[in-house]
């Protein structure tokens, strides 16, 4: 039973704290919605040490370079993939595992869902019409005018670009990003950066997750829709080798597939992983009529350099300095 | 008005004196300046006439940090031969000679010929690690003489004070949100804009709340920044701003379609999507 499970890791972790985490969730969700239920259900004596990172890379560097109490032993992460390449990760117990789509848990217990990203389009409502589909959204821009994070960064539209495969076929497929690239693209560090430049007026059409693209100010500019089919992109929590108070995060993570978790993370905003749990918002609550969801048909999240490469050749761009939107 | 002159090989150069209607030096604000930005102005300075040596430093994209003097209005060959001589001396130990980095001259209003002040920006990369985020004693000095200070000034990081997030485009407008700790944008109740000629003078300000309401707020030109003979933009003041919550709207009617620059600044940071030269009034 996985509510025993959780108890037998509760019960080894009771004398370790704090947990270090780094990751994609903003701060403000993490303490106060995700680890204070956590605390609440099974993990009173726990503290917590976690600051946002959205750039893998940066949090992978951060990693390996950090020895001892400070280094994080919990990692949210869009692209688990390049973590287990670099060998820093530590299968852990996933009680839960098999409660999600199939997938996106991993069977060798390297990372666990946690939440679900629907990718939308976004566009100023000043400067022109919502995108009506895939292969017309740079249809009308002028070059510069289109923006969206870096596919090579594995972020959001990295994955959801890769999921089109399955739609379009390959020729259709690579006919599409090439349609984008000839948009000159504005590419940038994160979805917030890609909301920004549209909010502005700056950029015009672009592509966000679906939680950052309505976080914004009333009566902005700023539109979402969503095109068909919606790639879903989930973030996942890592193990992180020899770093502190293992047992504490051996139970953070397994807690996280818990209904309790799951409508955690519901109560932020996003999309839980598991989606037949009992939360508000759900995929089949958000997404339009006739809009399918689009997930797990390519292999994004198991061969990530592959995708990389194919995203470098065919949107060639100068990558330095790359501009984020977060306000840290 | 200038009280005093030092000659200076053979030069006669007045002693500026710091305007303290809004506090005199102001310093530490936080910038993050694009490439287009940077384009922006070294273009204008480019294809004007008339520019005087010290007039005019090229910009570059990055972070920096402003120290900003307005002054009473001299003529404008010699503000700029003063201002050329101004030091800024930050904790008594780090010496800033203003006319090194770029900056930008602000005319008066009542006559042209007249510069009334500036502010100079200087890369964050030229100081201490751990230089911002706090407080440090400034003190301006114009050749050896004390014009200003010491005061404290808060030297702000890119997180740090009111944090102008973004100017949006608009119709027959232009909005601004700010975000961050809007604490001391509140007490001193205003908000500085620089927006392009082009636009006009704006014609009315008014402050949106997050509950629907809105408050029509007054404004005070301040001058009209040049490089040589091409005007960059105006440089306006909008008072009784009163944040009511987590952010703070302004929306600014201009008369002019146009695109341009537009920037918005106080205590804090202002962002690249809040410092534009292509804001565009639609």
């Amino acid at each position: 039973m996985p509510r025993t499970a959780l108890e037998a890791l509760a019960r080894e972790a009771r004398t370790e704290q704090p947990l270090v985490a780094r990751g994609v969730t903003d701060a403000g969700s993490m303490y106060d919605t995700i680890w204070a239920t956590f605390r609440d259900d099974v993990a009173p004596w726990a503290t917590l040490d976690y600051a946002q990172d959205v750039i893998a890379g940066r949090l992978l560097a951060s990693i390996r370079a950090t020895a001892g109490p400070e280094r994080p032993s919990v990692a949210i992460v869009s692209s688990p993939a390049i973590f287990d390449q670099a060998g820093v990760l530590e299968p852990f117990e996933a009680p839960f595992a098999d409660r999600f789509p199939p997938g996106w848990a991993d069977a060798a217990g390297r990372w666990t869902p946690l939440y679900v990203q629907p990718i939308v389009a976004i566009y100023n409502v000043h400067r022109t019409r919502p995108p009506r589909g895939w292969l017309a959204l740079g249809d009308g821009l002028e070059p510069g005018r289109l923006v969206f994070d870096d596919p090579v960064r594995m972020l959001t539209t990295g994955p959801a670009l890769a999921e089109l495969s399955s739609t379009f076929g390959e020729a259709g497929w690579e006919a599409l990003i090439r349609s984008l690239a000839d948009r000159r693209p504005n590419l940038v560090a994160d979805n917030e950066r890609a909301v920004l430049e549209v909010s502005t007026g700056a950029r015009w059409v672009g592509l966000s997750n679906w939680n950052v693209a309505r976080r914004v100010r009333p009566g902005t500019p700023v539109r979402h829709t969503f095109l068909s089919p919606t790639p879903c992109i989930p973030g996942f929590g890592l193990l992180v080798r020899d770093a502190p108070n293992a047992g504490l995060a051996r139970l953070f993570l397994a807690w996280l597939g818990s209904d309790r978790a799951q409508q955690a993370y519901a109560r932020t905003g996003r999309i839980p992983a598991r989606l037949n749990v009992d939360a508000s918002p759900s995929l089949t609550e958000i997404l339009p009529a006739g809009v399918e969801p689009l997930f797990g048909t390519a292999d994004w999240l198991t061969d990530p350099v592959r995708w990389t490469q194919r995203f470098r050749d065919l949107l060639p761009a100068d990558r330095d300095g790359a501009r984020e939107g977060k306000l840290r | 008005m200038t009280s005093t002159a030092h000659s200076t090989a053979g030069a006669a150069v007045p002693a500026l004196e710091v305007d303290l209607t809004y506090g005199g030096v102001y310093a530490g604000t936080s910038f993050e300046f694009s490439p287009a930005m940077a384009d922006h102005f070294n273009a204008a300075a480019a294809r004007a006439n008339g520019v005087l040596k010290g007039e005019f430093r090229a910009f570059s994209a990055g972070e920096a940090f402003s120290i900003a003097c307005p002054t009473r209005p001299v003529a404008r060959t010699q503000f700029i031969a003063a201002y050329n001589r101004l030091r800024a001396v930050i904790d008594g130990e780090i010496e800033i000679h203003l006319g090194d980095h770029p900056h930008l001259f602000s005319a008066g209003l009542d006559d042209p010929q007249t510069l009334r002040g500036t502010p100079t920006y200087i890369p964050k990369s030229t100081m201490p690690a751990d230089f911002f985020g706090r407080p440090h004693s400034l003190e301006l000095y114009q050749d050896d003489v004390r014009i200003f200070g010491p005061a404290e000034r808060f030297f702000h990081t890119a997180t740090s004070g009111a944090v102008f997030n973004q100017i949006e485009d608009g119709h027959g407008r232009i909005v601004l949100e700010v975000r961050g700790d809007l604490d001391v944008l509140g007490r001193r109740g205003e908000v500085v804009f620089f927006t392009d000629p082009a636009f006009g003078e704006p014609t009315a300000i008014t402050q949106l709340n997050d509950d629907g309401s809105s408050t029509a707020l007054d404004w005070h030109m301040l001058g009209r920044d040049h490089v040589g003979d091409v005007m960059l933009f105006n440089e306006w003041v909008a008072v009784g701003v009163a944040p009511r919550g987590e952010r703070l709207v302004l929306e600014v009617e201009l008369p002019n379609r146009a695109a341009g620059l537009a920037a918005a600044l106080y205590s804090g940071h202002t962002r690249d999507t809040a410092f534009r030269p292509d804001a565009t009034v639609i």
